[in-house]
């Protein structure tokens, strides 16, 4: 492939400005402050001292916050790895339907989008409830005592977490799928490979470009969560985002609160920038042999 | 050797539209066999039939005898070139060529040195590691073929593989079609809607029509003696004239054609004075001589004149009825000139019959 040192033409720096300075107001500014504020004292009124002080930074960095990260990242990792798992069959199965159909199904994949998120977490606190109808099915079906829980548990985060990003995985992986040629699924079939191995070895491959928005868009927005566990979490499944709310609202400790957003924030910044190299990189040097 | 491949009373429908209607055909082993036919008649739904994508309504299809009903694709002994290639696009076109034999599972040596095999029996030997983006619509062609022979297929099913060509390279690559089954030998069954390419690459051709098979010949024959209107007139151009037969000679009967005349046929079936028939003659079998002595109802007027270089067409118009004549070397007549149309005896053809006794 021709790799051309890249000319920037006066249009083209013109057509590109205004979305430059709309990342720059809404993106970069409030970032920067977030991250400029991490750096200054808290004062005893819950507002920002003045001078510059690294003490906010020594607090977001105390061990006792690992566990937390730590289960952050794996509840929004299990959280994007069902979506995955739900999204890519659904999004093959919907992109193979008649187009009449797949109007009408994606529609009703946004659908729950016209119910206020908030509303939509507690419906499942009350589902989940032990005098929910979900808690009540088991235990008649003997699947479950009176004493057990199904909510306040790590299992309910993940679950909720789930059925609100789900639809996020679903639409990049439709809109990778409906690209796809299927006549490439026979062609695999035709060379040999079953159906399920035709399915790993070209339809994958070929909505790979979804399956990478899907993965990033979930679990971004998982590990930035803090509604829902706070709704149907117990007190062992904090996740960083509570911890953050709990600094702003609680302690009123804006720069400690800043810097373990800066931190989630630079964290999530260098899965995007790896993963533009890594397009980049493929791009340069075509498939490995 | 006749039953190799046998194709038996195959019915499909799509809802309403029954894509084939019956078609039974016996292919042989080794034969570059050609499914010939107008868009929509057929040829993919067959193809795919046979390679396992799509399951007849009844009929059956038998493979060196054994019947390949329950087959999946992966498991037939076959493989295709789709009319599009089908190249994957995330593999080079090496990897591509490999998948058959990966997904087979042979030795990672025996892999590497039969795609390398097949790399120089399509010669794209530099080009193997460049995505299918990066090659031209003929080399994809080619590897398409190339994938698709690498698993030696008992028979190669190619549906339109030089369709998406222009014409230059379509010949060029007819001519290396035939010289590769000629090293391969296997059993092609190739599927075209270009009678010329058919004609030029096949032992023996299935012309199709509307889900039907016409007739099942050698390019010869096809051309020659097209048994209905549909082939005579598919297969090269053709004049198609009513006639009626109105009498019997000594070796033959005689037939009355509207600006013709009386002329002499002998006919491959039984046929009686008062039979309505249908005759097929090719231009170059029909010939132009000066009409002024002649029956005035003989005489018909050159329309058209066009000098084609090797040839000259005619389009003369005699008794209502427009005539296509092709002569050698240049034009020996000009528009507006009063001719006789003379016909090569022996190259009169019935195409189709309709008997007075019923
Ligand atoms: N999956 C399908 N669903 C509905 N109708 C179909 C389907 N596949 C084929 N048909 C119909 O069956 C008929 C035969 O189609 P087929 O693709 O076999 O034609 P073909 O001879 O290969 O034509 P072409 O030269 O255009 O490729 C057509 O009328 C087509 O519309
Ligand atoms: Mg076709």
């Amino acid at each position: 492939m021709k790799s051309q040192a890249k000319k920037v033409c006066p249009t083209e720096a013109l057509l590109t400005t205004p979305s430059l300075l709309w990342l720059l107001a809404f993106f970069a500014v409030p970032a920067g402050l977030v991250l400029l504020l991490a750096f200054r004292p808290a004062d005893l009124h819950g507002g920002v001292g003045s001078g510059w002080s690294v003490a906010a930074i020594k607090a977001a960095s105390d061990p006792a916050y690992l566990p937390i990260w730590w289960r952050t990242l794996w509840m929004s990792g299990v959280s994007t790895l069902l979506c995955l798992l739900v999204a890519l069959p659904m999004g093959y199965h919907l992109a193979r339907m008649p187009r009449r159909w797949q109007g009408i199904m994606v529609l009703l994949v946004v659908l729950p989008f016209l119910t206020n998120f908030l509303i939509r977490v507690f419906a499942w606190k009350s589902l989940l409830h032990p005098d929910g109808m979900v808690c009540r099915g088991l235990i008649a079906m003997g699947l479950m005592t009176e004493e057990q829980q199904l909510l306040y548990n790590a299992g309910a985060v993940v679950v909720v977490m789930f059925y609100v990003q789900l639809p996020f995985a679903i639409l990049p992986l439709y809109a990778a799928a409906e690209k796809f040629d299927f006549g490439l699924l026979d062609a695999a079939r035709d060379l040999g490979a079953g159906a399920a191995r035709a399915f790993w070895e070209v339809f994958i491959p070929g909505v790979r470009g979804g399956l990478v928005a899907a993965s990033l868009m979930v679990f971004i927005s998982g590990v930035g969560q803090y509604v829902i566990p706070q709704i149907v979490g117990g007190v062992d499944t904090e996740m960083i985002g509570n911890k953050i709310a709990q600094r702003v609202f609680s302690d009123r400790n804006l720069p400690e609160a800043s810097a373990l957003s800066s931190m989630l924030l630079l964290g999530v910044l260098a899965l995007m920038i790896a993963n533009s190299l890594r397009r980049r990189l493929m791009a340069k040097e075509g498939p490995g042999v | 050797m006749e039953d190799f491949l046998v194709i038996d009373a195959i019915r499909k429908r799509f809802g309403n539209h029954p894509a084939l209607d019956g078609v039974s055909l016996q292919i042989r082993e080794g034969e570059v066999f050609s499914l010939l036919g107008p868009s929509g008649c057929g040829k993919t739904t067959l193809l795919r039939l046979i390679a396992g994508f799509d399951s007849p309504d009844s009929g059956q299809i038998l493979l060196q005898g054994r019947n390949v009903a329950g087959l999946p694709p992966e498991k037939r002994p076959v493989n295709t070139v789709f009319q599009n290639y089908a190249l994957f696009p995330h593999l080079s076109i090496r990897e591509n060529i490999a998948f058959g034999p990966k997904m087979a599972g042979w030795a990672r040596s025996q892999i590497s040195s039969e795609v390398a095999r097949m790399l120089a029996l399509v010669k794209m030997e530099d080009q193997a590691d460049k995505l299918p983006s990066q090659i031209s619509g003929g080399q994809k062609q080619r590897v398409a073929i190339a994938r698709a022979l690498v698993n030696k297929p008992r028979v190669l099913l190619l549906d339109e593989p030089l369709a998406a060509l222009d014409l230059k390279l379509r010949q060029h690559l007819l001519v290396e079609l035939a010289a590769l089954h000629r090293e391969v030998g296997t059993t092609f069954v190739y599927v075209t809607h270009d009678q010329a390419e058919a004609m030029s690459l096949s032992h023996r051709i299935a012309v199709m029509n509307a889900g039907r098979v016409e007739q099942v010949d050698v390019p010869e024959s096809l051309y020659r003696a097209p048994r209905t209107p549909f082939v005579a007139s598919f297969i090269g151009d053709t004049n198609l004239l009513a006639g009626s037969i109105t009498g019997t000679s000594s070796n033959g009967c005689k037939v009355t054609v509207p600006g013709l005349g009386v002329l002499e046929i002998r006919p491959e079936t039984p046929i009686t004075v008062g039979d309505q028939v249908t005759l097929s003659l090719r231009p170059e079998d029909l010939s132009l001589t000066d009409g002024k002595d002649s029956d005035p109802s003989l005489v018909g007027v050159v329309d058209e004149v066009i000098y084609f270089g090797a040839f000259t067409r005619y389009w003369v118009t005699s008794s209502n009825q427009r005539l296509l004549v092709q002569t050698h070397g240049k034009a020996a007549w000009a528009r507006g000139d009063a001719v006789r149309v003379a016909v090569d005896p022996g190259t009169l053809h019935i195409v189709e019959m309709k008997s007075s006794v019923q």
